[in-house]
């Protein structure tokens, strides 16, 4: 042994060093451009010894997964051999109904999609999605991030929206060619756009660093109740429009974040169970353009009058065409325009106001002013 | 082998001894080094590493909210969320540059030209990449966290004020401080990024209405991910103020500029509490809350007419025939007008030059000099009392001096002297200046706010007031003495008048609006109301039958009620509105709002009887003139002063 290490003692440095640099370097340096570009849009921060860490693992990971798994089937499998033949024909039966429903079903949904084309409801229509199996865990506690079976090999790529039939699960970080990280939405840096289905306000979802999911942007309402559901708002540009997301499950004031209220959403798929989820691949507007436009149209105008400002900029002043009396609380006697007489054509409100008669002269009146030698100057204009 | 025998020989003990030293003396070079860091400057490096970890995210007050003297409110907050951009932590940015470009809806070389602007600040301080962003933004924000830690947004409290511009000017708007700004020592406190009041009630209580910025100590990991709060410095909330801005006069006073360039300036002149200040044209203040754009900017700058000036305390203009009320004190009070009787034939020659009167008035004394506003008198006036003696009432009233109003920027205007005209034109005075001095042309230059505190202090016997926006009892007083070194001028002054001549002049105001007044049309039925109307030459003179209304005379009117010790004072100044009497029925407006309110609150109106709508309200029709009413009417007869 002695031998063999003194006999080797210069390559075997020179293999150390040369791996030590190695691995030196594939900290230091990122992942190739071209490659990046086939993975996302963004700039990929991965590192080369993460790259090669994640793509060494998970062959192992997948392994362990599926020979569980098969372990369980094959057992289970034995076991119900022997009912087989019993379930076989029920199922048969099972089928025939199935697809009589199914063709059933398929009219109602085509049904469904005209009349919402009819009402010029806007939505993304998911077109394609890629089903992938959870396989592990990040392994830390406090980042909520699972890892996939998929990877870009399959289409998929970073900020894609991952759901369940439930609702929203959370989005796609770092994807590699075989596996994918989820970003969970109850992870503190998750985030999305969402809106309260009913009362149509929209709000910021946050996961929070003890894994719950948070709107925390909004300000007392008294129309934001627990049991509102809550969907997404497509404004984030990751989750499309109209998913589900959950419910609210308590509304409280944040004393940390003082304006603003604390309002806890019970998210609609189970987060801390997951198994199978759908990664959005494709989203499409099934709508006809000139819909579409007047969709967004209707929707700009309303988030335009939904706007904090605007909601207290009418509770101000304002000079207005009409009604701008009454937004001040006068008691609107102030010499109303329609009374003028006598004005400089052309100019308005350029007459001279109608005054309103009074039951019994004041110190306003023509001749009620007391002669100077009974004033003192400055002082009250009537003797009291 | 036996070459690298030969070799090892060759090497001598001593070079062999010296190769041992300078690798001795390296080691133990580094080995101080190490020392050093590790020992040494420990302390030193764990704050360095701790400033790296705890991050201070300020907590921004939120401005202090303004209201009316009733408590209504005229300014409020709304929230906010801003995005700012950090440059500590990643040094990718341009990679992501598009994305961000995408997400928040602005080009990437105004992003850069950002960067490129804050460069050589320091990297702790964040780039303000957009304000006020959309909800949308805000979701696409957080959504990317992971991918873009950069970007961070802020809660604030922006600035809302009213729409269409009302009580703009007296109001003023907020902005980010200027570096100008900054190497101001009055704002030495302040930093850059810093919103801080640029005019109006909001420049001058602006320490008042800001409050104190808090901060929070947030504990970032490497990646600069917020992991947990240290602590809070809570931000000290602006203090809210009552102006003593009468929102109902407001209202009557806008409604009356409508439309109209110049300004109305209403005052209570026992107190000097502002009811009402409009200035046209406006400006929209919120343009300047969120980030002004070009085309806004180019749109008012351009603009002739100054919508950014407040013409109440800014337009130094010729008061006109208002000046005369300041030339009858002095007349009286030097005894030189009692019995001055003057023919009045359409003018009158001075020194060798004619100057003309607006009609031939006949028979003129004191008791109708100033109802008919009769040059000619007023030029013999000021013939006998001689300029020294006309600038010091003027002086003593407040001419050519800043009334003290506790808003920025306010001009001085001039009242004329000898000593005036030398410093200034370099130039002595001749006696024909005088002339027209006495029926405030010439050189003669006031403000509206001027106007409303001279008028109304002699109307109320000699007592002069310091004009004031703020409501007394809400500022500390070392707060106040502040405010008033700032805002200097002639303040709350007494002078001498005596009872006879009181009674003469205010009686005097009240016939102008009588059916000899030049202001009979304003005639406001049942109301006690005085003052006194100015047709004022503009420099370029009046130029008949021409369609350029810059050369139309400034319509002014100063009116009050009741006419001693009047309980509100009404100035009016309407740039080309051509007759004083256009301005006066403006003040009517305005004095009918406020005494329609004062008479309702007293329960004194007849509510439900319909008033009869005779056409004159029972007034005859002025009779001193074939009543060119209209802007574009007949030219009149001849030019007056100049």
């Amino acid at each position: 042994m002695e031998s063999f290490l003194s006999r080797f003692k210069n390559s075997l440095v020179l293999i150390t060093i040369v791996l030590v640099q190695a691995i030196g370097l594939a900290i230091q340096v990122q992942r190739p451009k071209e490659d990046a570009k086939t993975l996302g849009t963004d700039g990929q921060h991965t590192t080369l010894l993460r790259y090669w860490t994640v793509s060494l693992v998970t062959p192992f990971e997948k392994v362990i997964h599926w020979s569980s798994f098969d372990v369980w089937k094959v057992w289970s499998g034995y076991v119900g051999l022997r009912h087989a033949h019993q379930q076989n024909e029920q199922l048969e039966l099972e089928i025939a109904r199935l697809r009589q429903e199914q063709a059933a079903f398929a009219e109602d949904a085509a049904q469904g999609r005209r009349l919402q084309a009819l009402l010029a409801f806007k939505q993304q229509y998911i077109s394609q999605t890629v089903a992938a199996q959870v396989i592990g865990t990040s392994g830390v506690d406090s980042s909520r991030m699972l890892y996939l079976d998929k990877g870009s090999a399959d289409g998929l790529k970073p900020d894609q929206a991952v759901i369940t039939p439930d609702g929203v699960v959370g989005k796609l970080r770092d994807v590699f060619p075989h596996t994918a990280q989820l970003l969970l939405l109850n992870d503190a840096t998750s985030g999305a756009g969402v809106v309260l289905e009913s009362t149509r306000i929209r709000g910021i979802l946050r996961g929070t660093a003890n894994g719950r999911v948070q709107i925390n942007n909004l300000t007392a309402d008294s129309r934001i109740k627990p049991g509102e559901k809550v969907i997404t708002s497509g404004g984030d540009q990751v989750f499309p429009r109209g998913l589900p997301v959950g419910v609210i499950e308590s509304v409280a004031p944040d004393p940390q974040h003082q304006p603003y209220m604390a309002i806890t959403i019970h998210t609609d798929a189970n987060l801390s169970r997951l198994e199978e989820v759908l990664v959005i691949t494709g989203t499409q507007a099934t709508l006809p353009a000139a819909a579409e436009q007047d969709a967004a149209l209707a929707d700009a105008a309303a988030e335009e009058n939904k706007r904090a400002a605007d909601v207290i900029a009418e509770k101000l002043p304002s000079i207005g065409e009409s009604g701008a009396t009454g937004s001040t609380g006068s008691s609107g006697e102030t010499g109303s325009t329609e009374n003028s007489i006598r004005g400089v054509p052309g100019i308005p409100n350029s007459g001279l106001p109608k005054t309103v008669p009074v039951v019994h002269p004041d110190k306003y009146s023509p001749g009620a002013a007391p002669p100077a030698e009974n004033l003192q100057p400055g002082g009250a204009s009537a003797p009291q | 082998m036996d070459t690298g025998i030969g070799r090892e020989e060759k090497l001598s003990a001593a070079k062999l001894h010296m190769t041992q030293y300078v690798v001795a003396a390296v080691m133990l070079v580094l080995g101080i080094g190490l020392w050093r860091l590790q020992v040494l400057g420990s302390d030193n490096y764990k704050v360095l590493a701790e400033q790296n970890r705890v991050r201070k995210v300020p907590v921004l007050a939120p401005r202090g909210k303004i209201f009316d003297r009733e408590g209504r409110i005229i300014v409020d907050n709304y929230p906010s969320v801003s995005c700012y951009l950090l440059r500590d932590q990643q040094q990718k940015l341009e990679a992501d540059l598009p994305l961000i470009s995408g997400g928040l809806h602005i080009p990437v070389d105004q992003i850069e030209a950002d960067l490129k602007r804050f460069q050589y600040a320091p990297k702790y301080q964040s780039i303000p990449l957009k304000q006020d962003i959309t909800p949308d933004e805000q979701a696409f924000i957080e959504a990317h966290r992971n991918e873009l830690p950069e970007l961070e947004t802020l809660d604030e409290q922006r600035r809302l004020y009213p729409r269409d511009g009302f009580a703009a000017h007296m109001i003023g708007y907020v902005g980010e401080i200027s570096e100008n700004d900054l190497n101001e020592e009055k704002y030495a406190a302040y930093s850059p990024g810093d919103v801080v009041g640029k005019s109006g009630v909001e420049e001058a209580y602006d320490s008042v209405l800001r409050g104190v910025d808090g901060s929070r100590d947030v504990i970032v990991n490497s990646h600069g991910k917020e992991v947990g709060t240290l602590g809070q410095e809570m931000a000290t909330p602006g203090k809210d103020l009552r102006l003593t801005l009468d929102l109902d006069l407001q209202m009557a006073a806008e409604k009356a500029l409508e439309g109209k360039i110049g300004a109305i300036v209403a005052m209570d002149p026992h107190t000097g509490e502002i009811l009402a200040m409009v200035s046209r044209p406006t400006y929209d203040p919120n343009e300047f809350a969120v980030r002004l754009t070009k085309a806004y900017w180019k749109s008012i700058n351009e603009d002739p007419n100054h919508p950014m000036m407040n013409k109440a305390l800014q337009a130094q203009l010729a008061p006109g025939s208002t000046f005369k009320v300041i030339m009858t004190l002095a007349g009286l009070q030097e005894n030189v007008a009692q019995d001055m009787h003057v023919v009045c034939n359409g003018g009158a020659t001075f020194y060798g030059h004619f100057f003309g009167c607006d009609k031939h008035h006949g028979s003129v004394d004191i008791h109708n000099a100033l109802p008919y506003s009769c040059d000619t008198f007023y030029y013999t006036l000021a013939a006998k009392l001689g300029i020294d003696k006309i600038a010091a009432y003027g002086h003593s009233v407040g001419m050519g001096m800043k009334t003290g109003i506790d808003l920025p920027d306010e001009q001085v205007g001039v009242m004329p002297s000898e000593p005036w005209k030398l410093k200034t034109l370099h130039d002595k005075w001749y006696a024909g200046d005088t002339i027209s001095v006495g029926i405030g042309q010439g050189f003669d230059e006031a403000t509206p706010i001027q106007l409303a505190r001279a008028l109304s202090g002699i109307a109320s016997g000699g007592a002069l007031v310091r004009p004031h926006v703020l409501l007394p009892g809400q500022i500390s007083e070392s707060q106040q003495t502040a405010i008033e070194q700032t805002y200097t001028g002639s303040g709350a002054a007494r002078i001498p008048i005596t009872t006879e001549n009181w009674q003469t002049i205010t009686d005097d105001m009240a016939n102008v609006l009588s059916p000899i007044g030049t202001a009979a049309e304003a005639h406001l039925e049942g109301v006690d109301f005085a003052g006194k109307t100015g047709t004022a030459d503009v420099i370029s003179g009046r130029k008949k039958g021409t369609a350029d209304k810059s050369t139309i005379p400034n319509a002014w009117f100063v009116g009050m009620t009741p006419r001693r010790n009047p309980d509100i004072v009404v100035a009016v100044l309407w740039e080309h509105g051509y007759w004083g009497n256009n301005s006066a029925k403006l003040a009517a407006q305005v004095i009918n709002a406020y005494v329609t309110k004062q008479r309702s609150k007293a329960g004194n109106l007849m509510r439900y009887a319909s008033a009869p709508k005779t056409d004159g309200v029972g007034q005859p029709v002025a009779k001193h003139e074939d009543a060119p009413v209209g802007l574009g009417g007949s030219a009149p007869a001849t030019p007056t002063g100049q």
